[in-house]
């Protein structure tokens, strides 16, 4: 097996591809666990289980922050382009 | 063993994305465990003494639950958001 043979397989690419992509997401995922948890749970790492309450609060943080990001981005794509 | 040169083989190919496919789940897990130690150490063990009592552990222990629960909580949010910014384009 040379690299040549690993780079030029169509099949291997692609599997890399969704592979990286599923990478991203799950990172993703990591990363909106992280701040989530401690926005919700309020470092209270003792319960015993998770409210209905605490379930909304992960849901909602997750798309508020989503929401946060395409602002800022947008934003950030204006300035670029009003030449700020 | 490659039916033509410098082309994988099915096996070799199968290998290689098993492989792969291995290694991305240690690190997922790895990262998963590092932060998971973060943030149970940081709720459940403010003042770090001789041993771990049995308080710090029970916490440690429902933390690590919790938080698992948190990330398939948020893992389902983030796939239904995907797929509600997909319907609307």
């Amino acid at each position: 097996m040379s690299l040549a043979s690993l780079a030029n397989d169509p099949e291997l690419q692609k599997f890399v591809a969704e592979k990286e992509l599923e990478n991203q997401l799950t990172a993703q995922v990591h990363h909106l666990t992280n701040v989530c948890f401690d926005k919700c749970l309020e470092s209270n790492g003792n319960l015993s289980e998770l409210s209905s309450r605490h379930t909304a609060c992960l849901q909602n943080c997750v798309d508020r922050f989503l929401d946060c990001t395409t602002l800022i981005t947008n934003r950030t794509i204006q300035r670029i382009q009003q030449g700020r | 063993m490659s039916l033509e040169p410098g082309k994988l083989d099915v096996n070799q190919r199968r290998q290689i994305m098993t492989t792969v496919q291995q290694q991305l789940a240690i690190q997922m897990a790895q990262e998963l465990l590092q932060k998971l130690s973060d943030k149970c150490f940081k709720a459940c063990v403010p003042k770090p003494g001789g041993t771990l009592s049995s308080s710090e552990q029970k916490c440690i222990g429902q933390c690590s639950d919790r938080y698992m629960e948190a990330w398939n909580i948020v893992s389902r949010a983030y796939g239904e958001r995907i797929k509600r910014e997909q319907h609307r384009q």
